[in-house]
This record gives C-alpha cells, structure tokens and sequence, in this order.
C-alpha cells in the first residue's frame, strides 16, 4: 500500500504535464524565431530574466541573444515541477508555475557528465 | 476507558509521538523545501502539496524502510545469533528455532493457543514466521517506496541543475539511493549493537529491556 501511494503521489510524469511543457517551449522558440523578444522573455522566468538582464547591462528584450535560439521541439521530460524539453538543436529546461511552464534555460547543449551548457539561464 | 489506556499504554503512547513526529517533519520538511524552491527561482508549495510530493514520501519512506529491515534481521538473528549476558539473547544452548515444546506447537499447545499454532500444517508454518514475514515485507514495500519517490526527486534535482534525469532502473545503482539507503542502514545497526552490548552492563530499573539491576553481567537471556 505504501508502494501504491509513493507511486500515485510520486508525479510520475504524465502526458498531459509533457505536453503542456511543449507548448510552452514551442511558442518560445516560435517567438524567439520571428524575432519577437518581448513575447520570449515573457515565457522566462522572473529569475531568468533578471540574470540576463543583470548580467548583458540592458532590458531582457534587448539582451536576448535571439540569433543563437533556435530549434524545434521533439519530446520532454517532466519530473515534479521541472522539465526538459529536447529540440532537434539540444534542449531547454522549464520550470513550473501556476500559470504555466516558464523557460529557465534555452540554447543548451550536452556538456558530456557535467551540466548542459546554455546560451540563457546557465 | 482507563483500563483500555492501562493495557495498551506503550502501543498509545508511541502511536501518538509516530504522529507528532510526522506532523513535525511536515512542517519543518515543507519549510525547507520552500527555502529550497525560493533559491532556485522556482515556486513555493502549499502544505497539502508538499505532504502528496515526492519529497516528503521519500523522506518518509527511507526511515521506515530501515527501522523494518532493522526488525526484520534483529528477529531472525535472535533465532541463532546468541550475546552472552544480554537480555536481549537466548541463552547459547537455545541457538535455533527451538522445539515444539518450548514453542508450544503440535502436542504441546493450550485451549487459548492462537488458532493457526493449533491448526498445523501451512497455516501453523505462516503464523510461526508471520512476524519477520511481516517485518520483511514492510521493509521491502517501503524500500520500493523510497526508491520510486527518490527516482521523482532525484530527477527533479537533475533538471533543475541542468542535467539529464535517470529511468528508475538507473537510479537504483545512483549514488543518491544508496546515500539514502546505507545511512539509514548504518544508524540502525548500531543501535541495535549498541542495545545488546550495553544491555550487558548497563540496567534500567523496572524496564522489561534491562536484566534486574543485582544480575551478574554473565546472566543471558533474563529481564528486569
């Protein structure tokens, strides 16, 4: 019974959450693609956003290194709160909130054991 | 009322502090994880949600599994494993699983024995190792349990630091579940080396789990 309930409760992840992770990562990369940076920095998250921000000296619209995001989405995985959604150009990762995945980190690449690289969100 | 109390005091008692002591974890558990989430930009959780997440299931179930595994081989190391001079051991020429007689089995049990030891066969077999069977599959239940939990939080983790997450099958053989595991394991063994040795010198008046404070130290297998 304590297996059953670590199993339910466990959030195994669920084709709806991978779906809705997805769609968010899709109208990022469509956003970042017809160089509409106000909509893209819309779908990071507050932290993410503020780092950039900080860290290129200028707003997120202006600091958002659109020309190095791109791909198209192929598949994700979800666990709790946090996916990993992969492009056909690498991966982004998303956090969830109530009003939906939000972009931690986009433009990243496989860094063999140590973590991916990423262009935004580290 | 009170005799119910009366008869049944060391079971109430510490039913009662498993549940403030649950509901304690909660508390403190849901506070750090919220610290946690904070640090990584992530949102804070309700106290409902952190008590049905992995987090807390893991939590749980990685002290039950080994305080079970803990009962589970204290019960049958007891069969043939014997300490001179501890309570907690038979007597050295009792090593094994005893006689029908000194368990009360077969011709030698009474009016008010249990129903499956005066039946025989299978039934007798299961009752008679209905307590380890029992502690076992706790234990495995639970270690499950921490395993699929673990797997959840574990990947959740990995993703929030960028890294790719483990199919359950590979987190059996991660670090983190045998971190887990065999620190929870370690701390149960040396309790109950701990009780059985001390148990040699040391009394406590009045407690069943002490000889009486005048036994020699030599004296096995007799409680206070």
């Amino acid at each position: 019974m304590v297996a059953a309930c670590a199993v339910i409760v466990a959030g195994c992840a669920s084709r709806t959450e991978q779906d809705a992770a997805m769609t968010s990562a899709t109208r990022f990369l469509d956003a970042i693609s017809r160089s509409d940076t106000e909509a893209a920095c819309a779908l990071l998250t507050a932290r993410t956003r503020a780092d950039l921000a900080t860290s290129e000296g200028q707003s997120c619209p202006r600091a958002l290194p659109a020309d190095r995001l791109d791909g198209a989405v192929e598949s994700a995985d979800t666990w709790s709160d946090q996916a990993m959604v992969h492009t056909d150009r690498g991966a982004l990762f998303l956090t969830e909130f109530d009003s939906s995945w939000l972009v931690s980190a986009a433009g990243c690449a496989d860094n063999g054991d140590a973590p991916y690289r990423c262009v935004v969100g580290g | 009322m009170k005799r119910v109390l009366r008869d049944n005091g060391l079971g109430i008692a510490f039913g009662v502090l498993f549940l403030a002591a649950l509901a304690g974890q909660a508390v403190a558990g849901r506070a750090e994880y919220n610290d946690q989430q904070l640090a990584h930009g992530a949102q804070a959780v309700s106290f409902l949600d952190f008590v049905t997440s992995s987090n807390f299931v893991v939590d749980v179930a990685e002290n039950w599994q080994s305080e079970y595994l803990q009962f589970f081989l204290y019960i049958l190391a007891t069969i043939w494993l014997v300490q001179r001079g501890s309570p907690e051991s038979k007597m050295p020429h009792e090593a094994g699983p005893e006689t029908d007689e000194q368990q009360r089995l077969g011709t030698h049990t009474a009016k008010d024995s249990p129903t499956w030891a005066r039946v025989g066969g299978w039934r007798t077999w299961v009752f008679s190792n209905s307590l380890g069977m029992t502690m076992a599959g706790i234990f495995l239940l639970s270690w499950l349990a921490q395993s699929v939990a673990g797997v959840v939080v574990y990947n959740t983790d990995q993703l929030a630091d960028h890294e790719p997450p483990l199919t359950w099958f590979e987190y059996l053989g991660a670090a983190d579940f045998w971190n887990r595991t065999l620190q929870n394991w370690q701390s149960e063994f040396l309790a109950i080396g701990s009780m059985v040795v001390l148990s040699i010198y040391l009394r406590q008046r009045g407690s069943p789990e002490s000889k009486p404070v005048g036994a020699p130290h030599v004296t096995t297998d007799e409680q206070g």
